[in-house]
């Protein structure tokens, strides 16, 4: 698993002191933590989540990875710094880091049995109480050739080529109702080619469909952010889908049942705006952090 | 196999970041076409030359169904030869038995098509377009998302692949990646080329070739009362197409008025057109007009199959726009607000529907459907010397 780099602000401390205030402090790595949770669970391939959405479905996960990108830490001032994220050859690059929660057990069968659970880079050493990125790819690189591209873009699951891009988010579960698997697919959709490039599908997309991120309050040396697969079903029936739609959402403007989780996800769904993301929140101290950090 | 392994397989083709490989035109140094008379010549990506090789390799994979999760399915499940690489099915059926929502393309001249599939304006090259079918999950078709890994693997334990991939991309890194698995499937297919119809003698000169019936189905064809031509225009029977000299490529998309679901032009879904990717309310109903070229064998008809008969599109066409009377579906195509001002109906004499079809038939390419060089190379012997074997008792004759 993940070895634990550093601890951000320890290091942040002690090279700021040799420094002084008045030049920039120099960079330092940082490790921002993300665990799956579903409620008050950490999130397992093979495991039965009951009492999930509206309707109170039990649900067992078959996939859940998703890509964040434009990664900041947020100082005490308010003001947003960058985090350069490391290049590794596998899980990031070019700025988008690739988090995979799936392990390949149970019936997550198609995933991986590598697992990833944190974003690495370096950020000007300081003292920072919140965190924001991108849930999504942004587009520059979303529209690319995918096999001509290195890890995390050449992840087939991701690959989402008839919409031109990728899928940002991944999350499949099988469900005891009358709906028997459901898809939730977040990626641009409403993408047009510039006609005057017949090249390459240089495309701009009507709905981007990029939520950004912010949690208040995080410490990357002590906090961990937390997916929680049961607060974006919160406001869904998971019993019901929309007759010719995809099973679940994949994004789709017409597919009613992308509404709520839109909404949880902190982005637009038509005319509806959202109340504000809950897909994600902060996980206080090692509690959480350590079940998803170190369990599997 | 873990993913570290697998992902650093497929970095075969990586290129500079963010650089999208651009089409160019350029005809491939030292490869000869074998085109029919009066054809141009195909774009080729500046980054996919072709070669005799790659052909071959991408012949043997589009026949292949280890490209599939379970190993039933190949490209040519769906896309068969013998009715001009589409099936008989009104919509396709993917290896985990999920339907289509549309029905499969022929792959007659492809190599022309600046723009690929039913109603999709951003894709744009076969290379990218071979993902879908493989990785696709909307609807499933051969069901490999998830697993390149393995599928690299398998090819990797073939013999004529050892053989194939080396001569067709020569070098030092791992040939079977998946950038390249893609690259020679689209070479193949730019070889698909159809122009040997009885159409295409009588135009070369052979009177014999096309029947009175046909040739007067022709003249019907090209005339301003049909319009036919106006979207099935130039050697290729399409409006959209691309080639070497052509300048810009044309790119069309054209609601004919076969659904009318809501007296607004509205088309069933999933099955709304160019609209199901630009969610744009003008491209409701807009498909592409695919080649008629060997049409005759290409049926059933239209982006789902739902017209059985090359008579009864006459009769849609006739009609300006299909009525369905009742059903989910009913609707008075005829009176679409956007339906393309070409499908304006009209009325034929006695005999001339017949004559329109024996034109039409006269379209098929039987050579095409029956050419070994686009038959299976599996059931064919392989010649291992051909493709790099070394020349020791008992190295021929292939796996
Ligand atoms: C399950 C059946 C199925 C399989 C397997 C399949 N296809 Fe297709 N193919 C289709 C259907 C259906 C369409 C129309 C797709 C659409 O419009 O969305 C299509 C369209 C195409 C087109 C676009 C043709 C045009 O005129 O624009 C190409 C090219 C193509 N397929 C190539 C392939 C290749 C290469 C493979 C193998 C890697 C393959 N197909 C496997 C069913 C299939
Ligand atoms: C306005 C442009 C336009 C005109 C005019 C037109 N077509 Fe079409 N044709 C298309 C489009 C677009 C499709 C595919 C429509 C769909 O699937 O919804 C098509 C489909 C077809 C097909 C089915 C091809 C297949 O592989 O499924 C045939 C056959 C055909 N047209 C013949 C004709 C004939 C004959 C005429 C003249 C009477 C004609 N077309 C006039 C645009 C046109």
């Amino acid at each position: 698993m993940i070895a634990r780099v550093l601890s951000a602000a320890a290091l942040g401390a002690a090279v700021t002191t040799r420094l002084g205030a008045a030049a920039p402090p120099p960079p330092a790595p940082i490790t921002i933590r993300f665990a799956a949770v579903v409620g008050e669970q950490p999130f397992a391939c093979g495991r039965e989540y009951p009492g999930i959405g509206t309707a109170g479905t039990t649900i067992t996960p078959l996939d859940f990875r998703l890509y964040v990108s434009e990664v900041a830490l947020i100082d005490r001032k308010g003001k947003a710094v960058p985090v350069r994220l490391a290049e590794d050859g596998v899980w990031q690059r070019q700025g988008v880091a690739m988090l995979d929660f799936e392990d390949g057990t149970g019936a997550c069968s198609n995933g991986s049995a590598e697992t990833r659970l944190a974003i690495e880079g370096t950020a000007p050493a300081g003292d920072y109480a919140g965190v924001r990125f991108t849930l999504g790819i942004p587009f520059a690189l979303n529209h690319r050739n995918p096999v001509e591209q290195g890890s995390p873009f050449n992840v087939t699951s991701m690959f989402w080529v008839w919409r031109a891009g990728y899928k940002f988010l991944r999350l499949d579960v099988k469900a005891t109702g009358p709906v028997e698997r459901l898809f939730v697919h977040l990626g641009s959709t409403g993408c047009v080619a510039a006609d005057s490039m017949p090249a390459s599908p240089a495309v701009r997309c009507q709905n981007p469909n990029r939520s950004v991120v912010t949690i208040a309050g995080f410490d990357p040396a002590r906090d961990t952010v937390i997916a929680d697969v049961a607060a974006l079903f919160q406001g869904s029936d998971l019993t019901a889908n929309q007759p010719k739609t995809a099973m679940g959402c994949m994004s789709a403007p017409d597919d009613a049942d992308c509404g709520p989780l839109f909404d949880r996800l902190g982005l637009a769904f038509g005319e509806r705006t959202s109340g504000g993301q809950q897909f994600f929140r902060i996980g206080r101290g090692g509690a959480v952090g350590a079940s998803g950090g170190g369990a599997r | 196999m873990s993913r570290r392994v697998g992902l650093a397989n497929l970095l075969g083709g990586l290129v500079a970041a963010g650089v999208v490989a651009a089409l160019v035109v350029a005809p491939a140094p030292g490869y000869r076409w074998q085109l029919p008379r009066g054809f141009p010549v195909p774009k080729v990506p500046a980054d996919n030359p072709m070669s005799v090789a790659k052909v071959e390799l991408g012949r043997h994979l589009f026949y292949d169904p280890r490209l599939s999760k379970n190993g039933s399915f190949s490209c040519s499940t769906c896309h068969d030869q013998g009715r001009a690489f589409t099936e008989a099915k009104a919509t396709s059926v993917g290896v985990t038995g999920e339907i289509h929502p549309r029905n499969a393309m022929g792959l007659t001249n492809i190599a022309y098509a600046p723009v690929l599939t039913w109603a999709n304006p951003t894709m744009r090259a076969l290379e990218p377009q071979a993902l879908v079918p493989m990785f696709g999950e909307t609807p499933v078709e051969m069901g490999l998302a998830g697993m390149e890994a393995i599928m690299l693997d398998r090819l990797r334990k073939e013999r004529r692949y050892q053989l194939l991939f080396r001569a067709a991309f020569p070098g030092p890194a791992d040939p079977v990646s998946l950038a390249n698995v893609t690259k020679a499937i689209a070479t193949f297919e730019r070889t698909l080329i159809s122009g040997e119809s009885p159409y295409d003698r009588a135009r070369l000169g052979d009177r014999t070739a096309m029947s009175p019936a046909a040739r007067a189905g022709e003249e019907l064809f090209f005339s301003e009362n049909l319009e036919c031509f106006h979207c099935h225009g130039g050697f290729n029977f399409t409006g959209s197409v691309d080639y070497v000299g052509k300048g810009l490529p044309e790119i069309e998309f054209h609601n004919t008025g076969l659904y009318n679901i809501d007296g607004k032009g509205g088309y069933p879904a999933p099955n709304t057109g160019v609209h199901e990717i630009t969610l744009r309310g003008e491209d409701m109903g807009r498909f592409k007009a695919p080649t008629l070229r060997n049409v005759a064998v290409t049926g059933p008809f239209m982006h789902d199959g739902s017209i059985a008969t090359l008579e009864e599109v006459v009769d849609h066409y006739a009609a300006g726009g299909r009525t369905i009377a009742g059903g989910p579906h009913a609707g008075v195509g005829r009176t679409s607000p956007l339906k393309s001002p070409f499908i304006g109906g009209f009325e034929l004499e006695p005999g001339e529907k017949e004559a329109l079809v024996a034109f039409l038939e006269s379209l098929t390419d039987r050579k095409f459907l029956t050419d070994p060089r686009h038959a299976n190379p599996w059931t064919q012997p392989f010649d291992s010397v051909r493709w790099g074997a070394r020349r020791v008792r008992g190295a021929a004759g292939g796996r």
